[in-house]
């Protein structure tokens, strides 16, 4: 074929591709046209950001044309309204159709021509334009941006407890294909506005409340640190107005409520690079410590008798094994010489003294298994405060000897009376 | 500026862009357009409120100026297309361009006619063009002039006799 044969079919082609894009368009317009609207089409709200029809007309052209980028911005925008709709209809399907827009505009987004195209666009509405920075900075924001929407909707039902609705959402963030600061930056919004009520319930004493909002947040993104860490703060500030002898159930419901938190936030890999997080931990830790030996400490005092004298002792290893775990569960994370660490050793000491009581009117069998647990947490004591002395030689030794005793006792066929 | 947190999370923003509050086509990029569709809007809304309306909602004065502002503004316009479809009917772009490309392919090929280089083809379609002219009514043909014209009897058409 000649050159000016080759150029008469190419010719012929274009015109040919330009009438099939001309009655895609108008086969697509009609699939958009809004069931209620009627005329030629020159207002844009004839035209509706989505119909079911559309829809299904858009997604068979993508089949045979999946690199069609105006397809593309058509089936983004036709899928996320359609997504926002269901959203604001309670309808499940929205779930799903969040994650399909969010993939075309993926798209969208990693496509240079789309952009070049939105330039071209620019500098015909501004004629002259050269900066183009702040469209790279929406092109590298924009699924921030969308996600925004996300976050925005997982406050508003975090508000009214509607705790299964914005898990979706939590869900959509957290898979999101995004950076990680970019994340950070939208569960820090989160965490802002589902919290911002926190310090002025603070201010009015209102632990309770507080606590209750941080908890919604928790209940959503478990693992996020500056929660974990506000939790530990709260419940802190809480305890330091308690007294151990008249608000003791209270303590007891606090340590209940804030121990699933503080054992995500001992072993969460973050803690390393969080001081104040670490310190917030710790200071919880030792106001629980505290409160329980003192408490443990009153009742050993007492040295009552008979049932009155019983019930002491029972009390008395409640408060010491509860400041023991929160000891336990707060202080590795400490600087040696911590006080968490010095409370931590003394509910220790406590729960030692009370276990070695115990093993007095008991089997040598029974008393060997006291012992036991009394010189294990002990050796904890002394890793928690290893150049405190006194441990070993006021308590782990003494306990070591009844230890060898009950076991020679075992050893020659003693098995019932006194383990002293 | 996030486009699609410009109203209450309880409005989808696909349905209150710019251009549809304005009722501005989006491919319109002409300053002294935007501003006399947005005026006729405004007097439309005026007149009728309830001519221009948004899911059974009349759209209020101070939207139709929020949106003219942002219509105006080159960058949050460009912002307000990623929320429109793409025009549905074709631009006029495309035709254009295959206008001027045709006119530089003629004039590529000179001043000259272009050469018949193999009339085969046409003898075929000549000479049915002559029967059809021959069985139809005494009209004009296309090909061959006016009734008046054309052969008489016998050598003309049989309505003709």
């Amino acid at each position: 074929m000649t050159s000016s044969t080759h150029a008469t079919t190419g010719l012929a082609k274009k015109v040919l591709a330009v009438l099939e894009q001309g009655r895609l368009d108008h086969e697509l317009g009609a699939a958009l046209r809004s069931s209620d609207k009627s005329g030629p089409g020159h207002d844009p709200g004839d035209i509706a950001p989505y119909t079911e029809r559309g829809i299904a007309e858009l997604e068979r052209l993508h089949k045979t044309d999946p690199e069609n980028l105006r397809l593309i911005h058509h089936l983004a925008i036709a899928h996320h309204s359609r997504a926002w709709d269901w959203e604001l209809a309670g309808d499940a399907r929205a779930a799903n159709e969040w994650k399909v827009a969010l993939d075309f505009w993926r798209k969208l987004q990693t496509s240079g021509d789309f952009w070049r195209e939105l330039k071209r666009k620019y500098q015909s509405c501004a004629p002259g334009a050269v900066d183009f920075a702040w469209l790279d900075e929406t092109r590298a924001g924009l699924l921030e941006q969308l996600l925004d929407v996300h976050a925005d909707f997982i406050c508003s039902y975090a508000e009214t407890g509607a705790l299964d609705r914005a898990r979706v959402h939590v869900g959509i963030v957290r898979k999101a294909m995004i950076p990680p600061a970019a994340r950070g930056r939208l569960l820090g919004k989160v965490f802002q506005v589902i919290t911002s009520a926190v310090p002025e319930a603070r201010a009015r004493h209102a632990y309770d409340s507080a606590l209750t909002v941080v908890e919604r947040f928790l209940k959503l993104f478990p693992d996020y640190l500056p929660a974990l860490r506000l939790e530990a703060e709260v419940c802190a500030q809480w305890l330091a107005g308690l007294s151990y002898a008249d608000d003791w159930d209270l303590i007891v419901s606090i340590a209940g409520r804030g121990r699933p938190w503080a054992e995500a936030q001992a072993v969460h890999n973050g803690l390393v690079d969080e001081p104040l997080a670490r310190e917030a931990l710790h200071d919880l830790g030792f106001r629980f410590a505290m409160l329980a030996d003192n408490r443990g400490s009153s009742f050993l005092s007492a040295r009552r008798r008979g049932e009155q004298g019983r019930v002491s002792r029972d009390q008395a290893a409640f408060a010491f094994m509860l400041g023991l775990e929160w000891g336990r569960l707060t202080y590795k994370t400490s600087s040696p010489g911590a006080a968490v660490r010095d409370r931590f050793a003394e509910c220790v000491k406590g729960r030692a003294v009370l276990l070695r009581e115990l093993a007095q009117g008991v089997s040598p069998q029974e008393a060997i298994k006291l012992c036991k647990e009394a010189i294990s947490i002990l050796h904890e004591a002394e890793a928690a405060i290893p150049g405190d002395a006194g441990i070993r030689e006021d308590f782990l030794a003494p306990i070591e000897e009844q230890l060898s005793t009950l076991e020679d006792l075992v050893g020659l066929g003693f098995s019932s009376g006194g383990g002293s | 500026m996030n486009v699609w947190r410009r109203g209450p999370l309880s409005r989808n923003p696909y349905y209150h862009t710019a251009f549809r509050l304005a009722r501005v086509p989006r491919e319109t990029t002409d300053r002294t357009l935007i501003v006399e569709l947005v005026s006729q809007t405004r007097q439309l809304a005026e007149a009728v409120p309830d001519a221009h309306s948004i899911r059974g909602k009349p759209v209020a004065d101070s939207e139709i100026n929020r949106a003219e502002l942002v219509l105006l503004d080159p960058r949050q316009r460009i912002l307000e297309e990623l929320l429109e479809h793409p025009e549905s009917l074709p631009a006029a772009s495309p035709w254009e361009a295959l206008g001027r490309e045709a006119l530089e392919m003629m004039e590529a090929g000179g001043s000259t006619p272009l050469k018949l280089t193999n009339p085969k083809p046409f003898a075929r379609w000549i000479s049915q063009c002559y029967g059809r002219s021959l069985c139809a009514p005494a009209d004009a043909g296309l090909l061959f002039g006016a009734a008046e014209l054309e052969l008489p009897p016998p050598w003309g058409r049989p309505g003709t006799r």
